[in-house]
């Protein structure tokens, strides 16, 4: 019985968790030309809202158009494309890279010298 | 008396042909495209973790199943309970008939690779002008591949994929006609050499201009992108579908294994591999887009086709051809890129194939060579279907059935039985039996991740999926090549098991 509770609340976290407010396509539009217009706005600030606006436009061209959103969306797409694109990688961007390098092949690279090490009386050849 | 089976002639040999079974084109053309959509580097949090929880605890699974038991998916299945055949049966015939859409993506790797060489010799890239509306060169010479028909009809026989076909069934033929032996030898070159070509495309990719605007869409982290069940599913659904868990390829390898071989750090070493492959893959995927997206003068969200087929068969092909360097330069790297997608491919095939055929042969008094020949010729003729025109269509079809749903159900079924269904008895059987031999040891972590988490996330994946399924709704098609196929495979299994062969009373106990 313990075990069926268990199984209900592993299911039921990521279920509830759904929940949450989805902005309008022109919203998710207008915070992203706001966040373009300040100083030093960069890659890692643009890039989500871009997506979130790209997003929300693409489920809403779904269900009949929101064509004010999508004017204003092209309009300011060129300046977004200026911001994401200076050839610099952020901070954020290399650490995640080390991370993923670290972990995946360094993971590899230990579990290599594990079996040098004691791979020999089991089962090793 | 039982005959000998088979075995690995080294353990880096098993190692290297359940790396190179795991490691496909999805690699390549899924994964970085999986983490740019849910939250760039932030995403390799949720898929690290699904590899620990998930990934790796049904890999052992498998692992520890064919080494105790020491026989194919259905045998290994039919020795931990005798009523469980038929969830073997069915894991390798799922597999077989992935197989036989798998190899048409092989086909057209092979065209393009061929046209390529032709290229290369003749100073032009084979795409080159193949657009007549103005369009995409590339996209429009994919759909000659294709031979994409413009009506709704069937479209032509394309003969150059039959021969592509041909090619890769005589390839996997060849790698596995011979036993496990020959196998064991043929990754010794199908695993190392796409990792090298990868490594010098990577290399490519990130010295040309605006390479690390491309890096920045796969790496930033978007940390929002962590409270999405969403993306926690994506990162779920890559490591199963990666690490080919659920097919019965794994079982039937280490079966070929001493009964003492070590399980658990296998497992680890095959699932780090193969997941740092496609790791690597995003460097040379994303440098060259950054590329392709500032010539193209747009940035990488607007762009069509960044992950799937269309990654490899249209935007990338694109990239090289943007690329500012000479043209025989050009098709020789297109020649890299498509050698790498062919030896990434043709390892995972022969594989799923050796998982069927290990399986005959344990049921069935019959040769190696019957049974090899006897499927990569049935696997031939399979295939034909999907060499007519709308066969692209006809394959996505199959492949939502099979690959997106019938793998994870096959998996599930698996996980519940292993953790749920045999007597607790038999479970601490198994965790002892793989823990006695290991390098490295299970624990509680490992049994709940196999009761609760694997199982959970399964259910949660297909309930969706399911949704979707019903979303699309049916038409004749989705009847005949993804329905009916998907019910055959499960009642040929249940056939397959209700057969009764001398081997299976000879089965009852491993010839260890």
């Amino acid at each position: 019985m313990r075990s069926a509770w268990i199984m209900i609340v592993v299911l039921a976290v990521p279920t509830t968790a759904w929940a949450g407010d989805e902005p309008t396509p022109l919203e998710a539009v207008e915070e992203l030309a706001a966040y373009i217009e300040k100083d030093g706005a960069d890659f890692e600030g643009a890039n989500p809202l871009y997506k979130a606006a790209k997003d929300a436009l693409a489920a809403e061209a779904k269900a009949g158009g929101d064509a004010p959103a999508q004017a204003r969306y092209d309009e300011i797409r060129s300046r977004v494309a200026d911001v994401m694109r200076r050839n610099e990688m952020p901070t954020s961007a290399w650490l995640m890279g080390f991370f993923g390098a670290t972990l995946l092949w360094g993971g590899f690279a230990f579990c290599v010298g594990v079996a040098r090490k004691r791979g020999g009386g089991k089962g090793g050849g | 008396m039982a005959e000998q089976r088979e075995r690995w002639h080294s353990r880096t040999a098993f190692i290297m042909a359940a790396v190179g079974s795991a490691i496909g084109l999805g690699n390549v053309w899924r994964f970085p495209g999986q983490a740019f959509e849910n939250g760039g580097g932030a995403f390799f949090v949720p898929y690290f973790i699904a590899l620990l929880t998930a990934g790796i605890p049904l890999m052992i699974v498998e692992y520890g199943i064919g080494s105790k038991y020491q026989g194919s998916a259905p045998r290994s299945f039919q020795r931990l309970d005798k009523r469980f055949e038929w969830v073997g049966w069915w894991a390798v015939l799922v597999g077989l008939m992935i197989s036989f859409y798998y190899c048409i993506i092989l086909a057209w790797s092979w065209q393009f690779a061929y046209e390529s060489v032709v290229g290369m010799l003749n100073g032009k890239l084979p795409w080159t002008g193949a657009a007549t509306d103005g369009g995409s060169d590339t996209a429009a010479f994919f759909n000659q591949v294709l031979g994409t028909p413009k009506d709704d009809g069937i479209g032509d026989f394309n003969v150059a994929t039959m021969f592509g076909l041909a090619a890769t069934w005589l390839c996997v033929y060849l790698a596995i006609a011979k036993g496990v032996h020959r196998v064991g030898k043929v990754v010794m070159i199908t695993v190392p050499l796409p990792l090298i070509i990868l490594v010098l495309l990577a290399i490519r990719g990130l010295t040309l201009p605006n390479s690390m605007d491309g890096l920045s869409y796969y790496l930033a982290p978007d940390w929002g992108k962590l409270g999405d069940p969403e993306v926690w599913l994506a990162a779920y659904g890559q490591v199963f579908f990666s690490l080919s868990v659920g097919w019965g390829i794994l079982i039937a390898y280490a079966s070929f294994r001493p009964k003492d071989s070590d399980v658990v750090n296998n497992a680890y070493m095959t699932s780090f591999a193969n997941c740092g492959f496609s790791f690597l893959a995003g460097f040379a995927v994303f440098s060259t887009l950054g590329y392709l997206a500032a010539a193209l003068g747009k940035p990488i969200p607007d762009m069509q086709g960044i992950s799937g087929g269309t990654l490899a068969f249209v935007t990338y092909p694109e990239a090289i051809q943007q690329i500012d360097m000479a043209v025989g330069l050009q098709a020789l790297l297109a020649v890299g890129f498509f050698v790498m997608l062919l030896t990434l491919g043709i390892d995972s095939a022969f594989s799923i194939v050796e998982a069927v055929a290990a399986a005959m042969k344990d049921k069935f008094d019959v040769s190696r060579g019957v049974v090899v020949t006897s499927l990569c010729v049935g696997g031939f003729l399979m295939g034909l279907i999907y060499c007519f025109g709308r066969g692209a269509d006809w394959l996505g079809i199959t492949d939502s059935y099979m690959g997106d749903y019938g793998l994870p159900l096959v998996a599930l079924v698996q996980c519940l039985l292993v953790a749920w269904v045999i007597p607790k008895k038999k479970f601490q059987e198994l965790q002892d039996d793989i823990n006695a031999r290991s390098e490295l040891t299970t624990g509680k972590l490992w049994v709940f991740c196999l009761k609760y988490v694997t199982p959970a996330v399964l259910i949660w994946s297909l309930v969706k999926y399911t949704m979707k399924l019903i979303d699309k709704g049916i038409n004749l098609d989705i009847v005949v090549f993804g329905v009916v196929p998907a019910g055959a495979v499960l009642i040929l299994a249940v056939v397959l098991q209700a057969i009764k062969t001398r081997k299976d009373e000879e089965g009852e106990a491993p010839d260890a």
